[in-house]
């Protein structure tokens, strides 16, 4: 049953890869995969005091379903790696949970509030929720400090000294603090990720959505970032971290979700996922990013 | 000696029409004292197309449809007629608007600013800010689609709201890349202003032609040629060291210079890897290539 169900799957993903030629049967086929126990939605209990739940997300962007049907969950206080290829939706899952992204259908509820109601007030949200990018996206005109103040006196609306005092507080933290006056061209990737982390942390987020952070950094820069997110991690900070860095997803967090193909393929504790898995494909999956 | 080279420059056809030195020294004053018309019709026709052109871009670029179905119409219209034709229409088609014979006349003509008064003033910078509008339209769009979309997604993420990621993020960034095409469009509309004289407001050229049919001598149109070239070459060098210094700065992402709407489109001087960009470098090397090619 394994070996005919891998070969199974691999077609299909190569077809929603390469752009199938009848996008409608795609979803059809994906539901009528026998998905193990771990990832099935029906089994995935979702507790109400969980800070981020998500549930039956689909995500279509024209004729193209990113998403077809993810559920998982985060408690507060934990750290959820997602991992999978690219091209599986991980990134697309994680920008409908602050709406970068509108989601087509399902629902994700942030605390007690659900995200993608049309009552949904975007930026109050937004504020509560962090978020750090692959391509950093500091702003070119102003300096590392400049960044992680604007949003807290345009936003948390904190006078010129208050904002200055937490926006070098966060640097501290970050270990930047002798680069608060240096614009983002002049500091390396990983310092500007890293201006990034502590902009983003200086809104006293409830949780923080790291989107590769590491992925464009040089191998010898990845480090300092990933220090700065285990650091983050152990003072208790809620995290979902889509991330190709398989050690740290092993080490950091509590729960590893894996996706492919827009669905959630398997979930569960890292030792599971990494030691144990139950599908073939997050083996393959898992060993390949190891090799590497 | 010098009398004689004189007589003989004077009466020369050539220098003597276009260089004449007692013609020259004639025009000089009266056309310096036009140029303060010319400048404050390009300056202040340039200035208040600023906030115009900054709400045409944000209509061209609304989700509302009828919005930017009539900022397109606008733009194409302007942009697609003789600013000669637009100051005729708009110049003599101003007076029959309700209300200007029997309020606005009345009321502005008493002004009477560098001997033009206020109703000549007001026409001509209406179709000015007119012209000037549609084009800087064109260039605050380009400025602001050129910010990468990564800046607008981790603004807005931090909880500023969109207008908010306009002001503090987005804006800012695109002053320094459309700085030097502004330049460039102030320079035309300063250009421009020489139009007028077909309406007979009088600036600088209609004041030329004034002493030019008084004369039968084309050195007054020589002076005013100089009094515009005062103007436009040193804001001309400026802006080529501007545009030099943004495309030093341009990492391949997009963050050079925008194009002015006035330029044809077409493919802009291939870039090469670490080399100031100007554009003699640029035709030597293709030059070298195609040299090569054919050996």
């Amino acid at each position: 049953m394994p070996g005919e169900y891998r070969s199974g799957v691999n077609t299909e993903l190569l077809r929603m890869q390469l752009g199938s030629k009848e996008p409608a049967d795609v979803p059809d086929k994906v539901k009528n995969n026998p998905i193990p126990a771990e990832g099935s939605p029906a089994d995935v209990a979702m507790p109400p005091d969980a800070i981020i739940r998500i549930k039956n997300l689909k995500k279509v962007f024209g004729q193209n379903t990113v998403l077809h049907d993810v559920n998982f969950y985060c408690p507060k206080g934990h750290v959820v790696s997602v991992l999978g290829p690219s091209g599986s939706g991980k990134s697309t899952m994680l920008r409908c949970i602050n709406l970068l992204e509108t989601p087509t259908a399902g629902e994700i509820w942030f605390e007690d509030q659900l995200v993608n109601s049309k009552e949904t007030d975007v930026d109050a949200l937004r504020a509560k929720i962090g978020m750090v990018f692959q391509q950093f996206n500091l702003f070119p005109h102003l300096t590392a400090l400049g960044n992680v103040e604007l949003a807290l006196k345009k936003v948390r609306k904190l006078d010129k000294e208050q904002a200055k005092a937490v926006a070098i507080e966060q640097l501290d933290k970050v270990g930047l603090l002798d680069r608060a006056d240096y614009l983002p061209a002049q500091l390396s990737g990983g310092q500007a990720q890293r201006v990034a982390i502590a902009r983003a942390l200086a809104m006293e987020p409830h949780v923080m959505l790291f989107d590769e952070a590491t992925s464009a950094l040089d191998p010898s820069l990845v480090r300092d970032v990933l220090d700065v997110m285990r650091d983050l991690a152990k003072s208790g900070m809620t995290m979902i971290v889509v991330t190709h860095e398989m050690a740290f997803a092993r080490d950091v967090s509590d729960h590893v979700v894996f996706m492919e193909g827009g669905v959630v393929f398997e979930q569960g504790t890292p030792e599971k996922i990494f030691d144990h898995p139950d599908r073939d494909r997050t083996r393959e999956f898992l060993q390949g990013m190891i090799n590497e | 000696m010098l009398h004689s080279f004189i007589h003989w420059w004077e009466t020369f056809p050539i220098t003597g029409i276009f260089f004449n030195f007692s013609y020259i020294a004639q025009a000089f004053k009266p056309i310096l004292e036009r140029l303060p018309v010319s400048l404050l019709l390009g300056v202040i026709g340039f200035g208040i197309g600023i906030p115009g052109g900054l709400i045409v871009s944000f209509m061209k670029m609304s989700k509302i449809k009828p919005l930017r179905w009539i900022t397109t119409a606008y733009i194409d219209v302007v942009r697609g007629t003789p600013m000669f034709l637009q100051i005729l229409i708009i110049y003599f088609g101003f007076p029959f608007m309700p209300g200007y014979k029997t309020i606005l006349q009345p009321a502005l003509q008493r002004f009477v600013f560098f001997q033009i008064d206020l109703t000549v003033w007001l026409r001509a910078l209406f179709i000015i800010f007119i012209n000037t509008a549609a084009y800087q339209a064109e260039i605050f769009r380009a400025g602001i689609q050129s910010i990468p979309k990564g800046q607008t997604e981790a603004s807005r993420s931090l909880g500023l709201g969109k207008w908010q990621t306009m002001g503090f993020v987005i804006i800012p960034q695109t002053i320094r890349r459309i700085l030097p095409t502004m330049l460039s469009e102030f320079i035309l509309v300063f250009k421009d202003t020489s139009l007028f004289a077909a309406v007979s407001v009088l600036e600088m050229v209609m004041q030329a032609k004034i002493i030019v049919a008084a004369t039968f001598n084309e050195s007054a149109y020589i002076v005013t040629a100089f009094f515009y070239l005062l103007i436009t070459i040193p804001l001309g060098r400026f802006v080529a060291r501007m545009e030099n210094k943004l495309a030093e700065q341009d990492n391949g992402d997009g963050g050079g210079p925008v194009p002015s709407p006035r330029e044809k489109r077409g493919k802009r001087p291939p870039r090469l890897d670490g080399a100031v960009v100007d554009s003699a470098h640029v035709v030597s090397h293709s030059e070298n290539v195609l040299n090569s090619e054919a050996r």
